[in-house]
């Protein structure tokens, strides 16, 4: 931040003042009007850093970083666009907070709850994906708590406050969705669409249309050949192929849950909401050893506190802890039934909490030390399991780790222990109960989306993992062995402030950036179409009332100008509204 | 895919070396060479094996530079950005179907063309072995220096940064090509460029020895311009980065004509020298006598009366 760079230029010049103060400080009277001159702060003009992931890594963050960055440019604000690797930029956004803002995509809001976990004021000094804006409160604090404990109506009625709440303040400006493109060979497998982009049950739904050994998928982030940890927040954004390995109790599908390692769950909603889970009794880990009720009371455990009591301060894996934090306690009633108690938690909520990864107690126990790693210093110290390579996962998913090649390829390969395929549910649709379509999923690494079509026309590989990026489309499209799947996004493109510093700190500053930002004109340049602005990230959804929704214009933080192009002067007009000045030149200036 | 690639540019590379040889260096050479090859080769291995070390350590130094440079590396790409704004879009401004098809058939083939031939030529050369030597020696300096400043400085290069509105015209024309140019470097190893660095040490030396090849002078030098405009007019790299190969290119010849000068035979720099090639000589003569030996006990076994000759 410029602020930070000058001040040695400033200390510089307070410094000389005290010096010439000295040299007059004989002199009596003079010295208060010197003083008072050199103490007070001077004005600087505004110059910020907006961090952003390279065109290779994810060409729609940076040119809207790149955009963002040109308006807040042409009204007065001097930017400076930093570019960082993906892992990097994560590290430091999500890890050591050390950045003013950030445009990327925000891991999916599938419920309203997940925006407990990404503003609630209890979060805002923890590493992940909880508030990482460091936002504080009170207001919303409230809301988010209605929401978690009411249901039905009254739920609906909270909900509606966070997001109306959200739209106001903007913590972080939600830009648009951007849709699910996945690029597929004609004549192999169908069912792409029937999932979420990114739902592992995607794969596990898959039908080949010949006999067929495996699904080889082509994929752009080749982060997932180094790090196989389910909890590195670095790492992890939310790629299904992880999540096929570890099993969790139960799916959500967009109509409900569908148990997984839990064979039966008994709601039990009296003065807490009570959870009894049984766990399908043939369940085993990847090594052979059982899969108990066990295992699920650990995990919980593990993800609130990974050092388990070790370290004295609770070091909770960052990716999991709106979920774990439902959860009030475990009770181990025997090898097949634990009891989840969600306190006053709704049952609508607390269900969230059921789809975290169950993880092997015997492999995990053995990383609750404390770690240290350069790059990683969280606020409350960190353990061996945060940040393990983990590259030869033990997991309990339909899917079993078969090889890896860092930096080109994963190889996973059926599990026929596993319940899917050794004893289908009845109660199961029918593509699922097939269990996997193929024996080996291959995942391989390329370059860039362009190349990832170009290789799967090349045949080496049967689809491109989601989600293509609009210009990669056109090539797809030309060709005839080639079709494509399409769903609505779920993670949006956003910007994101630390707001508990400089002018970020101050809502109407917010609000103001947000205004400089054209959602609907980028959603048609940068997304090509392919997507839809958004006033929130709940928007569009039952949960979005019409009048927090986008339409045609944001609700709360229309653009100011057309086409993209700001209106200068009345967008410097709205800042001097707020109490912002601009210099000679035009330049937003503060004091600091 | 990969490997259909990497076949298809071994063809197109093998074939531009022979026209090469048979135009530039002439049959006449080529002709001659074999009575001299074995003591060519003796004496010019020691620099060969040194370029292959170089090379090596430079390919594990590139795959695991990045990841160290984001901890100790200087982070530059804003200070490019700020240095020279819009001059790469500037030089794409004038982009045109042919100019790319052009630069990307330069940028991948030609460069590699531009590599290998002039090594094979000055191999060729026997009359005097100084060309070949600093040739040699050049690009090892090249590939050192270059692989040191990617680990001090990192940057991504223009059509990574979308505010200075570049295209990565190599990737969107010919996106199979990034299969390779991925295995070879990472994208934040841009600082300076090794393909201009490498393309100009190579026509300096075609002019410092043009009385060697006189046609090299000009194609090295048509070719050494085009490489170092593709790698800007593609996106690949910025100005500043051809700048800083052209500076790594001289300095490169420079230091490589300072080390072999026939000056410092009898200095500190000859004596390290002559040690480093004992090191690869010893070895390799023992294994040429045996190769000998064996192969006149193979032909004394043939006419079996002679007895073996003594050396």
């Amino acid at each position: 931040m410029s602020s930070r760079q000058r001040s040695p230029a400033l200390t510089r010049r307070r410094f000389l003042g005290a010096t010439a103060a000295t040299g007059l400080g004989a002199s009596s009277g003079c010295l208060q009007r010197v003083r008072s001159l050199f103490n007070r702060d001077s004005l600087s003009t505004l110059s910020v850093t907006i961090l952003s992931p390279p065109s290779d890594d994810d060409e729609i963050a940076s040119e809207l970083a790149s955009r963002i960055g040109s308006s807040l440019e042409a009204v007065g604000i001097g930017v400076e666009i930093q570019y960082l690797p993906l892992v990097e930029l994560r590290r430091q956004v999500l890890i050591n907070g050390d950045f003013e803002m950030f445009v990327g995509r925000m891991p999916p809001v599938a419920d309203p709850d997940c925006l407990r976990e990404r503003l609630d004021s209890v979060y805002a000094e923890e590493p992940g994906w909880q508030n990482p804006y460091s936002f504080t409160d009170l207001t919303l604090d409230g809301f988010l708590a209605r929401q978690r404990t009411t249901a039905g109506e009254d739920r609906e009625r909270a909900v509606d406050d966070v997001v109306g709440h959200i739209v106001r303040e903007q913590p972080f400006v939600t830009i648009g969705f951007l849709q699910s493109i996945r690029a597929v060979r004609s004549g192999k497998y169908t069912g792409w669409s029937r999932y979420g982009p990114r739902s592992p049950l995607t794969y596990l739904g898959l039908e080949g249309e010949e006999d067929l050994d495996s699904l080889r998928v082509s994929i752009t982030d080749s982060e997932i050949t180094r790090n196989l940890n389910p909890l590195s927040a670095a790492y992890r954004e939310n790629d299904p192929f992880l999540q096929l390995l570890y099993d969790p109790l139960v799916y959500r599908t967009e109509d409900g849950t569908l148990p997984w390692i839990a064979e039966t769950i008994d709601w039990e909603e009296g003065e807490t909401t009570r959870a009894t889970v049984t766990v399908r009794p043939e369940s085993a880990w990847h090594d052979g050893v059982d899969l108990t009720a066990g295992d699920i009371s650990f995990t919980y455990r593990f993800l609130k506190d990974t050092s388990l009591g070790e370290l004295g301060v609770a070091v909770p894996s960052p990716r999991f802890r709106g979920r774990v934090d439902l959860i009030d306690s475990v009770e181990l009633v025997d090898s097949e039934t634990v009891v989840l108690d969600f306190g006053s938690t709704s049952r609508a909520v607390a269900r969230h909490g059921l789809t975290v990864p169950i993880l092997p107690e015997h492999r995990w126990i053995d990383h609750t030390d404390e770690a240290n790693v350069s790059g990683f210093n969280s606020v409350s110290g960190t353990t061996d399991a945060l940040v393990l390579s983990n590259t030869e996962p033990v997991g309990s998913g339909p899917l079993r780790f078969d090889s890896v090649t860092a930096g080109s390829s994963l190889d996973l390969r059926r599990n026929e222990e596993h319940f899917l395929h050794a004893n289908p549910p009845e109660s199961f649709p029918d593509h699922l109960r097939a269990g996997f379509a193929f024996e080996r999923l291959a995942l391989r690494t390329v370059p860039s989306h362009q190349a990832s079509v170009e290789v799967l026309r090349s045949g080496t590989v049967d689809a491109t993992a989601a989600t293509l990026v609009p210009t990669a489309v056109p090539e797809a499209v030309g060709s005839t062995d080639l079709s494509l799947a399409v769903k609505d996004g779920a993670t949006p493109y956003h910007l994101g402030f630390d707001t508990s510093t400089g002018p970020f700190s101050n809502p109407y500053f917010r609000r103001l950036v947000a205004r400089l930002v054209d959602k609907g004109h980028v959603v048609e340049e940068v997304f090509e179409g392919y997507g839809d602005p958004a006033s929130n990230p709940l928007d569009p959804s039952e949960w979005t009332a019409d009048a927090m929704a986008f339409d045609g214009t944001d609700p709360e933080v229309p653009f100011i100008g057309t086409d993209g192009e700001v209106a200068v002067s009345e967008a410097r007009e709205a800042f001097r509204d707020r109490g912002f000045n601009f210099n000679e030149d035009g330049k937003l200036v503060r004091r600091e | 895919m990969i490997r259909h690639l990497i076949v298809d540019v071994t063809l197109v590379v093998a074939f531009l070396t022979l026209l090469g040889l048979l135009t530039v260096v002439g049959v006449d050479r080529l002709r001659s060479f074999p009575a001299m090859a074995s003591e060519q080769l003796r004496l010019l291995l020691p620099y060969l094996v040194l370029l292959g070390l170089v090379l090596v350590v430079n390919d594990f130094l590139r795959n695991l530079g990045p990841s160290f440079s984001w901890i100790v590396g200087w982070r530059i790409t804003e200070d490019i950005v700020a240095l020279e704004g819009g001059f790469v879009a500037t030089v794409q401004g004038y982009s045109h179907p042919w100019l790319t098809h052009y630069f990307s058939v330069t940028y991948i083939y030609g460069y590699i063309f531009l590599l290998v031939f002039p090594i094979l030529a000055y191999l060729l050369y026997t009359d005097d072995r100084r060309p070949a030597r600093e040739a040699v020696i050049a690009y090892s300096l090249n590939y050192g220096i270059g692989v040191l400043c990617y680990i001090l400085f990192i940057a991504y290069g223009p059509r990574n940064v979308p505010e200075v509105h570049v295209d990565g015209l190599l990737y969107t024309y010919w996106p199979e090509s990034q299969l390779i140019t991925r295995e070879l470097n990472a994208n934040v190893n841009v600082f300076p460029s090794l393909h201009a660095s490498l393309s100009f040490t190579i026509a300096f030396l075609a002019y410092r020895w043009r009385e060697v090849y006189r046609w090299w002078l000009p194609i090295s030098a048509l070719l050494a311009l085009s490489v170092s405009l593709s790698t800007m007019y593609l996106g690949i790299h910025w100005a500043t980065d051809v700048v800083a190969g052209l500076v790594l290119a001289a300095v490169s010849l420079a230091g490589a004509i300072w080390l072999t000068s026939p000056d410092r035979h009898d200095g500190p720099v000859g004596a390290i020298g002559r040690h480093l090639r004992r090191l690869v000589d010893v070895p390799v003569l023992a294994a040429s006598r045996r190769v000998r030996a064996l192969y006149r006990s193979f032909r004394t076994d043939k006419s079996s009366s002679v007895p073996p000759e003594t050396e």
